[in-house]
């Protein structure tokens, strides 16, 4: 192998690898930087308006919360009536290839720290991504 | 017997001039190749929208006799050189009259006078032969370049690839289908993007060590971009002549994405770090989305001039989604246009695989340093996703490291496949969006950084 050769391929290596990097970083920085200033700025809007409360994020959070805890006591109290639906689905299910199935045991799995009703909503989110194909 | 021998002759001079005693063997593993990229797009589903188009145009080109990716033919046709003087001065005499020899009058007609002006001052003494062709000059010797033959389908449709206009097109219409809103919450994810462009330079520096010359060696790297578009760019901007395999190889590796990656990802993590839970993203507002693209352009193509054809077309199209004022752009170009461009993309991409051409030695490295190029790219992403991990005390789990590697979406799902088969309550999706979206920035940098070094 040349020595020319030798000096290209460390050449392409070092200066690739530092303009990818340099480039990324300081794209980085811009995005982190920008970001800071929009969210300064638009913070300092929303604060101007007499009407918003103090601290909106944690005003809002307090309905939108003890809504789902009501929702999910509700849910806890009809166990039955989700006993019956999963059963029914089961049931369907075993139609479109004729075979019979029973429902012996039903079991909560949540992630600790995620509530079903967060890991539903999850789910809806990225269900676009599993279903779009070949977007390059 | 007139009979039987006029039956013979004629079946004779059928089998004769049918393709089958034009085609070679390598055209005919082509076309079982062909076949097979068929099988996979329909039946098996893997990327039928690219693999469809690109194994049909592999097929036609390997069919003898259709000359879809035939050149134009020209004749030229030489210029009676006498009668053009004596006309240029009986036209032009206060231009050319005082010049003495037919050198010093050819060379005046070459430098002032237009093909038209030529031709109709010859039709003029022949009004039976009328010529209205460009003009061609070999030094002081006119040429009428008359053409014979036009080109085939393939070769008009090609000229899109070989002058790198559908690869910027095919990165609008991507601009307008992505969500930089994951990458923009944590922009962190760029350093993945960036590390996983590791295999690009290791396949670089294989290809030079097996003979490559640099420019073949920096087309054949950029396959570990993971980037079917970029590659292309790349290669026709360089080594133009290996474009069929290097397309194909790309095109085919980044189908293959669910199989070559998780080996590595469970190879280079624990099964605690796979299993690391990550805190939700931040919303994005309207106007951080709106001023990325542009922020992003302005600073790459200040920097790198040469990616700025790919990142450029890229925001313009993020920029269409992004600011709600160019919803009719914006669907056109993530629909009509970019299905219009992948199809010309595909079929032309595809055409290239001659078997005469591509089935070479030099395929086949090509084909064995591309998996290289992905699985360094994708261990250079993991590792860097561990040392995120190590740093931010197990708040980053190195499966998004994969996604770094471009091949949008797919990455980012397998980072999520994989990360869900040790916890299944753990969605990891968005954050490999993150790097995922950041690798087809980082693959267009790294292009930009080959083009100008070894372009």
């Amino acid at each position: 192998m040349n020595p020319s050769d030798v000096t290209q391929m460390v050449t392409v290596l070092l200066v690739g690898l530092v303009v990818v990097f340099s480039v990324l970083i300081i794209l980085t920085f811009s995005i982190w930087l920008y970001s800071k200033i929009v969210r300064s700025i638009t913070g300092k809007s929303s604060s101007k308006k007499g009407d918003t409360p103090q601290n909106p994020k944690k005003a809002a959070a307090i309905p939108v919360i003890s809504n789902v805890v009501k929702a999910a006591a509700a849910v806890e109290d009809d166990v039955d009536e989700i006993m019956a639906v999963i059963a029914a689905a089961v049931y369907y299910a075993g139609l479109e290839d004729n075979t019979a199935y029973a429902v012996k045991s039903v079991r909560r799995v949540a992630a600790a720290g995620r509530s079903a009703w967060a890991m539903a909503g999850i789910s809806q989110n990225i269900n676009s991504f599993f279903n779009a194909r070949g977007r390059k | 017997m007139g009979v039987f021998d006029g039956f013979v002759d004629a079946l004779n001079q059928l089998v004769t001039t049918s393709g089958f005693n034009l085609v070679y063997w390598q055209n005919y593993i082509m076309i079982a190749v062909s076949c097979f990229l068929m099988y996979l797009a329909i039946v098996k589903k893997f990327e039928p929208l690219l693999l469809l188009p690109i194994s049909f145009g592999m097929l036609l080109a390997n069919l003898p006799l259709a000359g879809l990716m035939d050149m134009p033919k020209n004749e030229m046709i030489p210029v009676p050189v006498q009668e053009l003087v004596d006309a240029a001065v009986k036209a032009f005499p206060e231009k050319f009259a005082h010049l003495t020899s037919n050198e010093q009058i050819l060379e005046a007609i070459k430098n002032s006078l237009s093909a038209t002006q030529i031709n109709d001052m010859l039709n003029a003494i022949h009004p039976e032969d009328v010529h209205s062709y460009p003009i061609i000059w070999q030094e002081l010797a006119p040429f009428w370049n008359k053409p014979v033959q036009t080109g085939g389908l393939f070769y008009y449709l090609y000229q899109g690839v070989k002058l790198g206009i559908y690869p910027p097109l095919i990165f609008l219409g991507i601009g307008c289908m992505t969500d930089f809103g994951p990458l923009i919450a944590n922009p962190k994810s760029f350093l993945l993007g960036a590390a996983a462009q590791l295999g690009i330079f290791i396949a670089f520096i294989l290809a030079k060590v097996l003979g490559f010359t640099g420019q073949e060696a920096g087309s054949i790297g950029i396959i570990g971009g993971a980037d079917g578009p970029t590659a292309i760019y790349v290669t026709t901007k360089l080594a133009p002549h290996l474009l069929g395999p290097i397309a194909v190889a790309a095109y085919s590796y980044m189908a293959l994405i669910p199989i070559i990656q998780p080996p590595f990802m469970k190879l280079l993590t624990t099964k605690k770090e796979r299993s690391i839970v990550m805190e939700q993203l931040r919303p994005v507002s309207k106007t951080e989305k709106i001023l990325f693209p542009i922020i992003v352009t302005i600073i790459v193509a200040l920097i790198l001039p040469s990616a700025a054809p790919l990142v450029g077309m890229l925001m313009l199209g993020n920029l269409f989604r992004e600011s709600l004022v160019a919803d009719r752009l914006n669907k056109t170009a993530q629909n009509e246009l970019m299905n219009i461009i992948t199809i010309f993309l595909g079929v032309t991409v595809g055409a290239t695989a001659n078997g005469q051409t591509f089935l070479t030695w030099k395929t086949l490295y090509i084909v064995g340093l591309g998996l290289i190029a992905f699985m360094f790219g994708t261990c250079g992403g993991l590792l860097f996703g561990k040392i995120m991990c190590h740093l931010t005390h197990g708040k980053v789990n190195p499966l998004i490291g994969s996604a770094g590697v471009s091949a949008v979406p797919m990455a980012a799902r397998v980072s999520q496949k994989v990360g869900q088969q040790e916890n299944p309550a753990n969605f990891l999706l968005m954050h490999a969006m993150g790097p995922n979206v950041a690798g087809v920035i980082g693959s267009a940098v790294a292009a930009g950084v080959l083009i100008a070094i070894l372009g």
